[in-house]
């Protein structure tokens, strides 16, 4: 063991809803993320459910104990905004967008999020399961600052980009504000805020949720968003700052390198790793993500070749990480168990 | 009067800059029909080209297409009808259990700007809806979208119940997101056309009705 406790580079898996709804019968609908004690059962199952299908490389729990978690995936500051959300046995809740008129959104002001649905529903689960069980696990999901403008302008904010740049800054400024204070909620609430973001992240991280920022150039990040990720850097930064990102984060990645307190960063699939590692420097984690599409319909070899691919780029391997997410129902076991055991034998921290 | 700044201006999205330009070249008298093929569709095929290779990004690509758009509008009615381009109608939508709409939005409006009429059926759409709508609108292709591989059977059912149906023999098939693979959609389920990303989803589409790129 060396001084990060560890041995060898984390490798997690992460499965969608519909995997554990058509193999268990697990369902994601609305009651799992409304009743917390439906939460509690089902977080029970999957463990148990992930050891007996995969306990041989190292997932699921033989006696799973129960953990008070809250989660509300990535829809609360939409919902509290107005926006419909759609829950389904086997998905992750979505926010569909709200499409704001230009006077719509020169109108907004930061609502008020904590009496305001379905925070108020979240604040009585946190009550709840701390008074039951004496802690909680986890956090509210605070978006993003541009995915949550896309939520509520809709695709037209990439066309106000160019052609109406005030409306951006407002609409951004109070997106920027709304998720600071989700942010702050969350650290008195729970005292994290990456855990419903990524398994991967320091739980104590504020980790954004860049998701839509693979969709824009460096110029448009810089521009527009750098100012205010850094408004969240900057307040705070006692814990920290953590991206995730979804997609390649090659284009973004002169903007990223000019966030303050930056300590974490997850990058999607179709990344160039070596060259993240080198222009972010050691000392920001990165955790790599593999296709699910790859994982589903990859050969054993072909992953395989992919995560040691992932682990010679990711060097130094004391601060990277590896997870395989969006697993969904087809994906052959023999590829998640590749992936783990390939990890454990080739990602060993120190030999490289 | 140099119409190449036309192009120039749908390439950099300088919406009001095309749209003066194309006032000025109706004025001037060109031919309407000459502007959109000479000038506009090369300045849209540009913007595809380099959004491919990640010169530019969706808001970019957004931009030209709709100042595409906006210059086409003022030219349309100039043109007559019998001798207008009909590029065929186009079916799109994000199959079912997928309600992720970008990739489906920038395919129709890259479509539209193109000259095609497009059916935007949304999200989460069933199988017979696809089959449906293209009977309905007499649709030369219908284009499936599936980011998540949660989509995977819906596509494959959906690209089947086409083919079984009345409309099968006629209507083509193209399929794109980033859950799909050319090997799964041309392949396993027998679609006509695998896309990359929008751009390549506008010529594939074009080829396969046998317009010129």
């Amino acid at each position: 063991m060396n001084q990060i406790g560890r041995d060898q580079i984390r490798l997690q898996v992460g499965f969608y809803p519909d995997w554990f709804y058509k193999h268990y019968g697990i369902s994601f609908d609305k009651r799992y993320y409304f009743d917390p004690e439906t939460r509690v059962e089902a977080r029970l199952a999957i463990d148990k459910a992930l050891y007996e299908r995969f306990g041989d490389v190292g997932l699921g729990s033989a006696k799973p104990v129960p953990t008070p978690t809250i989660t509300a995936g990535m829809i609360t500051l939409p919902a509290v905004f107005g926006c419909e959300i759609v829950y389904e046995n086997e998905a992750i809740p979505w926010a569909m967008p709200l499409n704001l008129s230009d006077e719509a959104v020169m109108k907004l002001e930061v609502p008020d999020i904590l009496n305001s649905w379905p925070m108020t529903e979240w604040i009585k689960q946190i009550e709840y399961l701390k008074s039951k069980y004496g802690r909680v696990v986890g956090d509210i999901n605070t978006t993003g600052v541009q995915n949550l403008a896309l939520k509520l302008r809709g695709d037209q904010l990439y066309i106000d980009y160019f052609e109406n740049p005030d409306l951006c800054r407002h609409l951004l400024e109070v997106c920027t504000e709304s998720v600071r204070q989700m942010f702050e909620f969350n650290f008195k609430a729970t005292g994290t805020g990456s855990v419903d973001v990524t398994p991967m992240a320091d739980p104590k991280l504020a980790t954004l949720v860049n998701c839509t920022i693979e969709q824009i150039s460096n110029n448009t990040y810089e521009e527009f968003l750098l100012e205010y990720d850094n408004r969240i850097a900057d307040a705070f930064q006692h814990v920290g700052l953590g991206v995730h990102h979804c997609g390649s984060v090659d284009q973004v990645l002169p903007g990223y390198a000019k966030l303050r307190h930056l300590k974490f960063v997850e990058v999607g699939f179709g990344s160039d790793v070596r060259n993240c590692r080198d222009v972010l420097g050691p000392d920001v984690a990165v955790n790599a993500r593999i296709s699910p599409v790859l994982m589903k319909n990859g050969s054993a070899g072909e992953v395989e070749a992919e995560v040691k691919r992932l682990i010679r780029d990711g060097a130094p391997l004391d601060s990277f990480s590896i997870d395989a997410v969006g697993l969904t129902y087809g994906t052959p076991d023999e590829n998640v168990k590749i992936a783990r055991r390939t990890a454990a034998e080739f990602g060993k921290i120190g030999t490289n | 009067m140099n119409l190449d700044a036309l192009t120039e201006a749908v390439v950099k999205g300088k919406r009001k800059d095309a749209v003066e330009l194309t006032q000025q070249a109706i004025r001037d008298g060109h031919d309407p029909e000459k502007i959109i093929n000479t000038y506009l569709i090369p300045g849209l095929n540009r913007v595809g080209e380099r959004f491919q290779k990640r010169e530019i990004f969706v808001p970019e690509m957004m931009i030209s297409a709709k100042t595409m758009q906006a210059c086409v509008e003022l030219l349309k009615p100039l043109i007559a009808k019998d001798t207008a381009p009909a590029l065929g109608v186009i079916v799109i939508g994000t199959v079912f259990g997928d309600l992720h709409d970008i990739g489906k939005n920038l395919v129709k409006l890259l479509l539209e700007s193109s000259g095609f009429k497009v059916v935007d059926l949304g999200e989460n759409v069933p199988s017979q809806k696809f089959v449906e709508a293209a009977r309905l609108h007499d649709a030369s292709v219908v284009g499936l979208s599936s980011l998540l591989t949660t989509g995977d059977p819906y596509v494959e059912e959906t690209v089947k119940a086409i083919k079984a149906s009345d409309v099968g023999a006629k209507v083509r098939i193209i399929c794109g997101g980033a859950a799909l693979t050319p090997k799964f959609v041309e392949g396993q389920c027998g679609a006509d056309a695998y896309a990359k990303d929008a751009a390549d989803g506008v010529n594939k589409i074009k080829k396969l009705l046998e317009i010129a790129v």
